[in-house]
């Protein structure tokens, strides 16, 4: 009776310590979860960063040959979906083609994409009007 | 017994955790200039795509190679970048242009009267 008391006692003191490390684990492996996800953004971001650039790019090398936009479109949006193209200027042949490529890409962090505003990437291109 | 469980136990999640914060930190920092400076690559590659296009379609038209090499050197700078060096002559159009820290070499050639990558 008396021993089984102890067992009891020793179990009540060790309460406060016990299980301590799972519990901060608990808490902080939110916080870990959304640095991981943040480095991937961050690297999303930066592929998307590039593929804006090579999408100008390529509507650019498009726009030099053809005054269809929609071509021009089409060839950006091969290299990068999702991708809004805007021809700034375009001059008679041998005159510079001016090509703007726009990407909106939306933050998927967990709380803070909520708050966090969305990103659009540009990149601009210029190249010399060919003949068609 | 119990003692010593608890000490083992106690707080040695936080440090862990808070290296491996800075580690996704430190990861996502570097991943942000690596990106950057393949874009900034990318931009040099396209002022020099774009320049030597520009000279071999100058080429086509039968202007002279100084033509080509203005016209190579207009485009790269619409592009941002600046033309280091021109070797347009004949059918042939090899433009180098640098754009910050960034430099890139593109090729572009005359056929059937007009410029193509080869």
């Amino acid at each position: 009776m008396r021993r089984h008391r102890n067992v009891r006692d020793a179990r009540v003191r060790a309460r406060p310590e016990h299980g301590q490390s799972t519990v901060e684990l608990a808490l902080l492996l939110p916080l870990l979860a959304a640095s991981l996800v943040m480095v991937v953004q961050v690297a999303l971001v930066g592929r998307d960063e590039i593929l804006v650039v090579h999408a100008a790019r390529d509507a650019a090398r498009e726009a030099a040959v053809t005054a269809d936009p929609a071509r021009v479109a089409a060839a950006a949006r091969r290299t990068l979906t999702g991708a809004r193209v805007r021809i700034v200027r375009r001059g008679a042949v041998g005159q510079p083609v001016e090509v703007e490529v726009a990407v909106h890409r939306a933050i998927a962090l967990p709380l803070l994409g909520a708050v966090l505003p969305d990103i659009t990437l540009h990149a601009r291109a210029v190249m010399r009007v060919e003949r068609p | 017994m119990s003692g010593e469980r608890g000490a083992a136990e106690r707080g040695n999640v936080t440090p862990i955790v808070a290296a491996a914060l800075a580690l996704a930190l430190m990861l996502a920092l570097a991943l942000g200039r690596l990106g950057g400076a393949v874009a900034d690559k990318a931009r040099a590659e396209t002022a020099a795509d774009a320049a030597a296009l520009a000279a071999a379609d100058a080429l086509a038209l039968g202007r002279t190679p100084g033509e080509a090499a203005r016209a190579a050197a207009e485009t790269a700078a619409a592009n941002g970048a600046r033309l280091v060096v021109c070797r347009c002559a004949g059918r042939d159009a090899v433009a180098t242009v640098a754009r910050g820290a960034a430099s890139a070499v593109a090729h572009a050639t005359v056929a059937g009267g007009s410029a193509i990558r080869p």
